[in-house]
């Protein structure tokens, strides 16, 4: 693998994945349950019920983290010079999203669980 | 307990869980090793490819056997139990399962910044080789601290 591709791709890959669990975590955007004592999926969980949403974030997560990743190879192979330039901003962008993705999960789930 | 009774399935599952989560650590306090070497000049461009591809796969298992048991946690061990006599087990157990998303592109990234073997790393592999290790070994010890509490 060309290594400003890798680089590209890992960069673009991070800021997918982490704006979309913030996405998914904050924003509560395209979310799905899962009820363990139904044992089925559902869009919205009865009260009554446990409700599982980390199946959800995980899943469109990694998604966004394949697409991303996928998309960073496509861009530096028709755009090499140009990728190059890109790739710092990105992953600059990408550790901030990453960081405040886990400083945000530990807010949510010390205080406002 | 009988052998194939789902009870010793799920044991066995979370057992499988903690031997990748182990290979995991592992694989992960290597590549921060060589990665910290490579950055002193004593590069082992085997090792460097060889600790992400372990890694990357010693995750993916990790993480399939701790979704597959994480609805039997959720009701026999969070709701019966921790929600009511170790929320901050119940907390640490959900901020581990979540932190486990993140690290995804960092091994990810790993992967990829090691298939060229570079001798001298750049600071983005860096990055992704000791952040995967400090959440990895978080979630290691989180792990242990709650089933020592709990478990399925």
């Amino acid at each position: 693998m060309n290594p400003d591709a890798a680089r590209l791709a890992t960069a673009l890959g991070a800021l997918s994945l982490g704006l979309t669990y913030l996405a998914t975590t904050a924003g509560k955007l395209g979310l799905f349950y899962y009820l363990p004592t139904a044992h089925r999926w559902t869009l919205a969980p009865p009260t009554a019920l446990i409700a599982m949403d980390w199946f959800a974030r995980a899943l469109w997560s990694l998604v966004a983290l394949a697409l991303g990743f996928g998309s960073g190879l496509a861009l530096a192979r028709r755009w090499p010079t140009r990728a190059a330039t890109l790739t710092r901003a990105l992953w600059s962008l990408a550790v901030v999203a990453l960081s405040w993705s886990a400083v945000f999960t530990a807010m949510w789930l010390v205080y406002g669980r | 307990m009988p052998l194939g009774s789902p009870t010793a399935l799920v044991k066995l599952a979370l057992l499988s869980h903690a031997l990748a989560a182990t290979v995991l650590t592992g694989a992960v306090t290597h590549l921060a090793v060589v990665v910290w070497a490579a950055r002193r000049g004593r590069a082992n461009p085997r090792l460097m490819k060889l600790y992400p591809a372990v890694a990357l796969v010693a995750f993916g298992l990790t993480f399939a056997l701790g979704a597959l048991t994480y609805p039997i946690y959720r009701v026999s061990v969070r709701a019966a139990f921790l929600d009511q006599h170790a929320v901050w087990a119940s907390v640490l157990f959900d901020l581990k399962e979540n932190l486990a998303v993140l690290v995804a592109p960092l091994l990810v990234g790993a992967f990829a910044l090691t298939r060229s073997a570079p001798r001298r790393p750049d600071p983005m592999l860096a990055l992704c080789a000791w952040g995967a290790a400090a959440a990895v070994w978080f979630n290691l010890l989180a792990g242990l601290l709650v089933v020592s509490v709990r478990s399925v």
